[in-house]
C-alpha cells in the first residue's frame, strides 16, 4: 500500500482538482457535524421541555 | 347507486359553468404566455410546443383538482357518505372520472387548436390528443390522492402541489416524448404504452389510497 | 422481537447500541477517508476528481435506501399499527433528504471538472432530485398534519404511493435521458473499477449507513421522549440526572 502524493501540496491541490474535492469532502464534514449537532441540540430541548411540562 | 352519484356530481359542475370554464381558461392563458417570453419565431415554437402544451395541462389540471372533494368535504358530504351502504373507493372513482369529464377532456379537445396556434404538425397534434387522452385521467387519479391526504389543512392547496408534481413527472415525460417522437416521424408506441400502463394503475390502485386518506381524514 | 416494538424497550436497546454504532462508523469512516484520499490510486480518465465518488455514490445509495427504509415502516404501521415503525419513518425522513441534497451537491461538484457543467440533466441526478422533492413531500405533510395519528397514516399511505411510483420514476427520466451516465457502481461492477477503488467506496458506505444509524436511533429516542412524555418511564428518565443518562 502506497500513498499516491508525494507532498502535502500535491495532496491538496488534487491534480488541480482541490476546489472540488475538498469542496465535497467538506460538505460531507459539515453537514455531518451539523447532524450530530443538531440532534444533540433536540435532545437537551426535549429533555428541557419534558421537566419544565412536568414541574409546574 | 353509483351512477346515481355519478350523475349528480356531473350535474352539479355544470350548475357553475364559470368554475368549469376556468381550467380552460388557464390552460389557454399558459400556452399564451409562452409565444410572448419567448418569441414568435415559428420554429423555435415548433420546437418547444409539446413541452408547452403538456406543462400548462399539467397545470391547468392541479388548478382543477381545488374542485375535487374539497366542496363535499366542506359541507359534510363525505362524512355522510361514509354512513352510506355505496364503498367509499367506488365513490371517489366515481367522482374523479365526472370530474376528468369537465376539466381534463375540455383541455385534451382544446389541445389541437392551441397546438395549431404553436405550429405543431398534425402527426404531432394526434400524438398530443392522445396523450392527453391517457395522461389527463393519471393527473386527475393521482391529484385526488393527493386531494385526499390534504382534506382540510391549512395550506392544503400549496401542501397537494408539492405532494403531487414529483409523481407527475413520469406523465409529463412520457406525454412530451409521445408528441417529439411523432413529429420526428418515428413510430410512437413505447410512450403510449406507458401512459396506458400507468392509467390502469392509477385507476385501479387510487381509489384505494383516497378512500383511506380520506377516512383518516375525516376520523 | 415484539417486546422490542414496545417504546422503552428500544429507548433501553438503542441506548446499549449505540456506542457500537458509533464505534464502527468511526472506524470505517477512518479507513474509508484515509484509503479514498490518500491510498487509492489515481484514475486514469478523470485524474482525483474521482475522488468524491467515495461521498457522491454512498449518499446517492443511501439516499435511495432510506426512503425504501420508510416505505417499510410505513406498510408495518399500517397493517401491523407498530408505533414504532412510525416513529423510525418519522426521524428518518429529513435524514433522507440531507443524503438526497449532499448527494446532489457533490454530483455537481463532481460533475464541473468532468462535465464541464455545474448541473447536467442526465437520469441519475434528474432521479436524485425528485427523489428530494419526495422527501419534502413527507417533511411537509408531516409538519402540515397537528393530528399526529392522523399524520403518522397519511404519510405512511404518502410514503407508500411514492415508493410505487419511485421505480416509474426513476425509468421515466432514464428514458428519457439520451445523454445518460450509467450508475457508477453498476457500470464500475464491470471491470471499470478495481479493488484499491472498491476497498474505500465498501468503507464509506459502511461508514454512511452507521452514521445515518446512529443519527436515527438518536432521533428517535428523541421522539419518543417526546411522544412518551406522559408515561412512567419517561418520567423516571427525568429523575436520573443528566450526567449519568447514556446521551451518546
Amino acid at each position: 500500500m502506497q500513498a499516491c502524493f508525494n507532498s502535502w501540496h500535491e495532496f491538496l491541490s488534487m491534480g488541480g482538482y482541490g476546489f472540488f474535492v475538498w469542496g465535497a469532502y467538506g460538505a460531507l464534514i459539515m453537514s455531518f457535524s451539523l447532524g450530530v449537532f443538531l440532534t444533540r441540540r433536540q435532545y437537551k430541548q426535549r429533555l428541557q421541555k419534558n421537566t419544565d411540562e412536568s414541574t409546574p | 347507486m353509483l351512477r346515481q352519484f355519478w350523475h349528480y356530481d356531473l350535474v352539479a359542475c355544470f350548475r357553475s359553468r364559470a368554475e368549469l370554464l376556468l381550467p380552460v381558461i388557464f390552460f389557454i392563458m399558459v400556452v399564451a404566455l409562452f409565444p410572448m417570453a419567448l418569441s414568435v419565431d415559428p420554429a423555435l415554437l415548433q420546437a418547444m410546443a409539446p413541452a408547452i402544451l403538456w406543462v400548462a395541462a399539467l397545470l391547468s389540471a392541479l388548478m382543477a383538482l381545488n374542485g375535487l372533494l374539497r366542496q363535499d368535504h366542506a359541507d359534510g358530504f363525505l362524512e355522510q357518505s361514509l354512513l352510506c351502504p355505496v364503498s367509499l373507493p367506488g365513490l371517489i372513482f366515481a367522482k374523479v372520472w365526472a370530474h376528468w369529464l369537465v376539466t381534463g377532456l375540455p383541455l385534451t379537445l382544446l389541445a389541437p387548436i392551441l397546438g395549431k396556434m404553436l405550429y405543431l404538425s398534425w402527426q404531432g397534434i394526434g400524438a398530443l390528443v392522445l396523450s392527453l387522452l391517457l395522461g389527463t385521467p393519471i393527473l386527475s387519479f393521482i391529484g385526488a390522492a393527493g386531494v385526499g391526504l390534504t382534506l382540510g389543512l391549512r395550506n392544503a392547496g400549496l401542501l397537494l402541489t408539492l405532494l403531487v408534481l414529483p409523481l407527475y413527472v413520469p406523465v409529463l415525460i412520457f406525454g412530451t416524448s409521445s408528441v417529439m417522437t411523432a413529429t420526428l416521424g418515428f413510430p410512437v408506441i413505447a410512450p403510449f404504452f406507458f401512459l396506458a400502463a400507468m392509467l390502469v394503475l392509477a385507476v385501479t390502485f387510487v381509489p384505494w389510497a383516497t378512500a383511506a386518506a380520506v377516512r383518516i381524514g375525516l376520523s | 422481537m415484539k417486546k422490542l416494538a414496545s417504546p422503552r424497550e428500544f429507548y433501553r436497546v438503542s441506548g446499549y447500541c449505540l456506542p457500537w454504532v458509533w464505534s464502527l462508523f468511526a472506524v470505517a469512516f477512518a479507513v474509508g477517508l484515509l484509503d479514498g484520499l490518500v491510498f487509492a490510486p489515481s484514475d486514469y480518465q478523470q485524474g482525483h476528481a474521482y475522488r468524491i465518488m467515495f461521498v457522491h455514490v454512498p449518499s446517492a445509495m443511501l439516499s435511495l435506501g432510506i426512503y425504501l427504509l420508510i416505505a417499510s415502516c410505513a406498510l408495518v404501521n399500517l397493517v401491523w399499527r407498530i408505533k414504532l415503525a412510525d416513529v423510525i419513518a418519522t426521524v428518518s425522513a429529513p435524514l433522507g433528504a440531507l443524503f438526497a441534497g449532499l448527494a446532489l451537491l457533490t454530483g455537481a461538484l463532481w460533475g464541473k471538472p468532468m462535465w464541464g457543467t455545474w448541473w447536467i440533466w442526465d437520469a441519475r441526478l434528474t432521479s436524485e432530485l425528485i427523489l428530494l422533492f419526495l422527501y419534502f413531500g413527507l417533511i411537509a405533510l408531516r409538519t402540515g398534519i397537528p393530528d399526529q395519528d392522523r399524520a403518522a397514516k397519511a404519510c405512511s399511505i404518502l410514503a407508500l404511493v411514492g415508493v410505487i411510483d419511485l421505480p416509474i420514476i426513476h425509468y421515466s427520466v432514464y428514458w428519457w435521458n439520451t445523454l445518460h451516465q450509467q450508475s457508477t457502481l453498476l457500470r464500475m461492477g464491470a471491470p471499470t473499477i478495481d479493488l484499491p477503488m472498491l476497498v474505500p467506496l465498501l468503507a464509506m458506505i459502511v461508514a454512511f449507513g452507521a452514521y445515518f444509524a446512529a443519527l436515527m436511533l438518536m432521533r428517535a429516542r428523541n421522539e419518543l421522549l417526546h411522544r412518551e412524555r406522559r408515561s412512567q418511564w419517561v418520567h423516571q428518565l427525568m429523575v436520573i440526572p443528566l450526567t449519568t443518562e447514556k446521551e451518546v
